[in-house]
């Protein structure tokens, strides 16, 4: 497989109005997705995986860092960012929202198709568009308006609406968290029909780790604005290294599950970045004195820890505590 | 049903708004109290509109009515009567209404349009237009709107069209407000993120979600500012700022306050054009309530239906 | 002890499209310690249920058979006697209830109206008073300190917190907790099923679980009940149900959320196709034929009410067994 999209060092922050100082909600960010791959970033609310995925598409400026897609740099100037945003697209985390009440939705995914000029007898690409995210017959949908749907078809008409440009990269936040569990399944059997037939590559975000089990090759587990685990989604979740990821895999509601590890203490502040290993003041190694027997405890309340790739570069955590096992 | 080649997303799109304009319509006939506006009002735009067929100028010219008696109370001639040079009333009454109307339109479109303009702009840009935009508009909010407005007819010529243009440049500024406020609030909506997304340009974004979702309250502003302008144009013409060629209503009144009408009890004289403007002040304010409320439930039905 | 009996309970709309028959028809009792949750995709009545139990929907609703509340029907009561069995017996966490504190006031204030309110404990400003908002605080796991913060101040699950020690505040029989996880991510959503479990198993309190999302349940509830357009299609234990599922409609449920590390659902997420009923356009017969894949014939006309399997254990299925 092939590189799509690789970010390097990627820094994105707020000026907070009312705290002094800034927010660091992406503090550094190495990434990469590959052609035909569905990649889920996980991690709690606020951890800053919104902000990741809108500097990708360049809703928000970053500070630092670098974006590298298909070979070449994206820059920010409009015309880039313009080119850009017809092979990158993105679905939004509230798909009421993210829809015009005032426009068909015929309208709706036609949108993309004007704005870009593209070729062709626009009514049959939306059709087209639409039958292919699971709106069948789609001239019964095209006259209505969004709050004529349901929520899961609006979901749908979102997608169409990103479909119908062709993309190559499609960035979908949290695309199931504002629907009912019984559409849930459907849309996400669609994105994953989509990656195997059309080749597009997909960035999940969610804190449903489900999600990842269900569609996703690979995960990216986000904390505090850096990414702490990557690997393949059935190794991450069969075995997972940090314990951030332990702990969310934990909570996971299931009937037979195992030991618990809630997280207790401050949620954590993207304004207010702990030192040293910033998941260090959450840690259950840390808490349960595990930290300390391993002697790594000053190095968990001082040092930075960064992401260390395995020697076949397949899985990376940034944690001191953790040794990677060779994975060839 | 219709197959997709065949499908005209435009005649869809036109016979969806044709259906919700309709609808919007018979809601619109069922609300008694602005549909009493709305007959008011427009029993006194045809008034207007037909006043030269009404009445003959002449019944305005002093010189033609030298032979009609002065203060003559309502009678079968004069079905308002006549005021201190024997002009008739009524003619003053239709012919002032074809004036306040004007003045009321008009100066709305220039409040309106310049208000909507700097609005979006300010809005939609933020940053240094906006900074700049707000304090011009601050600027002229903070000047007291009567004595500017009063200064400015004063030095310009007394033309109808310089009154349209001093009520026009003095009234937008809250207009603006309004708008400005109403972009920002639809600027942070997801669906301008998601245009955004889609490489729209700003001038998309502006025509295709800015505007259709402020024009209601566009419609809205138009319906409080016609009142206002059509009273400031009564106060101007009433501080003898007016047109002293043009009788609006405003100058009725001024003239039947400097003929001393009150003190001698010559009520027809001044009643007509008072009651003209607070029934078309009035007429608006209802119309424009309903108005409101009809555009204003198709939001809320959406927010019900999440 | 049964602490909350449903009995065939129906509740229409009034609407200006129609009458809307939210609830048509449903059976349910909890007794006191036990945690029953009540699941089922939006637009099934299940808000609608919590509404009835309290009396708490709008006025022109027609509500029809019993709702016993400690033996008492709530729709017989006085309105002095409904006040007080209000939030005394039975108290509701509202759904989308994140918002709904007042932003200007603080935290301990709103919980002491509450308690003043609501109870003969004491005016506002004693020490009992002020002992009693610390205990609820305590017992909801949040520092007592809190109380003098605003909600803005606050995060959603320390907010969702301050909703249920609100709920607390006249230590009623039964909590009924509507959607009180969805808007939280996973592991504040944890913090606060603990918190729910722990309330329970040290209170004896009876829980009425409502979600869309089935999986929260299956940690947290004994019994649970499946709801689809406005009627229970099965009810059962939760392991019970959840491991074996009767109802078409529960299966689909059941699938849409995987379990992390079973096979069969990598890379095949599972769903169900169509649209939830529109409750004033229900399909003839079967309401959940025109979505199931297990549909025959007689379905399309023939409504199926819910049948008995064994002990403890119901289905609406034409495909389920009746036992004897
Ligand atoms: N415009 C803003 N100004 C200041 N801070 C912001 C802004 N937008 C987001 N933040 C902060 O940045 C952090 C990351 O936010 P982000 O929306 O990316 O989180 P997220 O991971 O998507 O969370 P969720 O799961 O709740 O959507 C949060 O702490 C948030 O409070
Ligand atoms: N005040 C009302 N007037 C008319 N219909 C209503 C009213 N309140 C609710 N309904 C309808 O009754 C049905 C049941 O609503 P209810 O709120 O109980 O659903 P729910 O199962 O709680 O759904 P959700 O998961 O979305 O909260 C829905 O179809 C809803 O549209
Ligand atoms: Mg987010
Ligand atoms: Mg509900």
């Amino acid at each position: 497989m092939s590189e799509l999209l690789r970010l390097a060092g990627v820094h994105v922050t707020y000026q907070s109005s009312g705290r002094s100082g800034v927010v660091r909600a992406v503090d550094g960010i190495d990434l990469t997705v590959d052609r035909g791959e569905v990649l889920a970033l996980v991690g709690e609310s606020g951890c800053g995986k919104t902000t990741l995925i809108r500097a990708i598409i360049g809703l928000e400026p970053m500070t630092s860092g670098s974006i590298v897609f298909d070979g070449a740099t994206v820059a920010t100037g409009q015309r880039e960012l313009r080119r850009l945003r017809r092979r990158v697209q993105m679905i939004f985390q509230d798909p009421t929202g993210a829809l015009n009440p005032r426009a068909t939705i015929y309208e709706a995914v036609a949108e993309g198709i004007r704005i870009h000029g593209l070729a062709g007898p626009e009514p049959e690409l939306v059709a087209t568009a639409l039958a292919q995210a699971g709106l069948r017959p789609p001239e019964r949908y095209m006259p209505r308006f969004p709050h004529e749907v349901s929520g899961g078809q609006r979901q749908r008409v979102l997608i169409a609406g990103a479909m119908v440009l062709g993309p190559q990269l499609l960035l979908a936040d949290e695309p199931v968290a504002s629907l009912d569990a019984s559409v849930r399944g459907e849309i996400l059997a669609l994105m994953r029909v989509l990656v195997d037939t059309t080749g597009i590559s997909i960035v999940a975000v969610t804190h449903d780790l489900g999600l990842a089990w269900n569609i996703a090759d690979r995960i990216a587990v986000m904390y505090l604005g850096r990414i702490v685990e990557v690997g393949d989604a059935e190794e991450v979740l069969a075995d997972p290294l940090h314990p951030y990821t332990k702990a969310l895999l934990s909570v996971v509601p299931e009937a037979d599950r195992m030991e618990q590890q809630i997280l207790v203490g401050e949620t954590p502040d993207p304004a207010n970045v702990p030192s040293g290993c910033r998941f260090h003041p959450r840690c259950p190694l840390v808490a349960s004195g595990e930290a300390e027997r391993l002697g790594i405890i000053d190095r968990c309340r001082s040092v930075d820890v960064q992401l260390v790739a395995s020697p076949g570069g397949r899985r990376s955590v940034a944690c001191h505590a953790v040794r990677l096992p060779n994975d060839g | 049903m219709s197959d997709v080649a065949s499908y005209s997303p435009r005649t869809a799109a036109w016979a969806r708004r044709r259906r919700s304009f309709s609808d919007g319509i018979s809601r619109l006939r069922k609300d008694r109290v602005a549909m009493i506006g709305l007959v008011v009002l427009v029993g006194f735009v045809i008034m207007a509109l037909i006043a030269p067929w009404m009445s003959p100028r002449g019944g305005l010219s002093a010189v033609d009515s030298i032979n009609n008696p002065t203060w003559h109370p309502p009678s079968r001639d004069f079905p308002l009567g006549t005021d201190h040079l024997g002009r008739s009333v009524a003619a003053q009454f239709v012919w002032g209404s074809r004036v306040s109307l004007l003045v009321g339109f008009a100066a709305t479109v220039l409040t309106i349009t310049i208000g909507s303009l700097v609005g979006i702009s300010a809005g939609f840009f933020g940053g240094w237009t906006d900074a700049v935009l707000m304090r011009l508009t601050d600027w002229f909010l903070v000047i007291p709107f009567l004595p500017l407005a009063i200064v400015l007819a004063a030095v310009l010529d007394r033309s109808i069209w310089n009154i349209i243009l001093v009520i026009g440049v003095t009234s937008w500024p809250s207009t603006a407000r309004l708008i400005r406020a109403q972009v920002l609030t639809v600027k942070t909506r997801l669906y301008v993120d998601r245009a955004r997304a889609l490489g729209a340009s700003r001038p998309h974004i502006v025509a295709r979600h800015i505007l259709p979702n402020v024009a209601p309250l566009i419609l809205a502003s138009v319906t409080l500012a016609v009142p206002i302008a059509i009273l400031t144009e009564t106060t101007l013409a009433f501080l003898g700022l007016a047109d002293p060629t043009q009788n609006s209503w405003g100058k009725t009144l001024e003239e039947a306050f400097g003929a001393g009408a009150i003190g001698r009890n010559a009520w027809w004289y001044h009643f007509p054009a008072g009651l003209g403007i607070v029934a078309v002040v009035l007429a608006f304010t209802l119309f424009g309530r309903g108005l409101e409320e009809i555009l204003d439930p198709r939001l809320r039905e959406e927010g019900a239906r999440r | 002890m049964t602490i909350l009996e449903l009995r065939d309970l129906h509740v229409t709309y009034k609407s200006d499209r129609g009458d809307v028959p939210a609830v048509r028809g449903v059976d349910l009792a909890i007794a006191a310690g036990e945690t029953v949750g009540l699941a089922g995709e939006s637009g099934c009545g299940k808000s609608t249920i919590a509404g009835a139990v309290l009396r708490l929907l709008p006025r022109d609703t027609i509500v029809g058979g019993q709702v016993l509340l400690n033996g008492d029907d709530v729709y017989e009561l006085k309105p002095g006697r409904l006040r007080a069995v209000r939030w005394t017996a039975a108290a509701i966490v509202f759904q989308g209830a994140l918002h709904s504190l007042n932003p200007v006031r603080r935290v301990g204030e709103q919980i002491e109206e509450a308690i003043v309110l609501h109870s003969d404990r004491g005016d506002a400003g004693t020490h009992a008073v002020r002992d009693r908002i610390t205990g609820l605080l305590e017992r909801v796991g949040l520092r007592p300190d809190l109380a003098r913060s605003y909600p803005h101040q606050m995060s959603g699950g320390q907010r969702q917190r301050v909703l249920i020690a609100l709920a607390l505040a006249c230590e009623p029989d039964l909590l009924i907790a509507d959607e009180p996880t969805t808007a939280l991510d996973v592991m504040v959503q944890a913090q606060v099923l603990e918190l729910l479990a722990e309330l329970q198993r040290d209170r004896g309190l009876a829980l009425l679980f409502i979600t869309h999302d089935l999986s929260v349940l299956s940690t947290t509830c004994d019994r649970l009940a499946v709801m689809y357009a406005g009627r229970v299609v099965e009810e059962g234990r939760t392991v019970d149900l959840l491991k074996t599922p009767q109802h078409p409609y529960t299966r689909a449920l059941a699938r849409a959320f995987p379990t992390i590390g079973d096979p069969r659902s990598r890379m095949n997420p599972s769903g169900l196709g169509g649209d939830p009923p529109d409750p004033t356009h229900l399909p003839s017969g079967c309401p959940f034929h025109p979505r199931c894949d297990m549909a025959i014939e007689a379905c399309a006309t023939a409504d199926v009410l819910l049948r008995p399997i064994r002990p403890d254990r119901a289905a609406a299925c034409v495909h389920v067994a009746v036992s004897a």
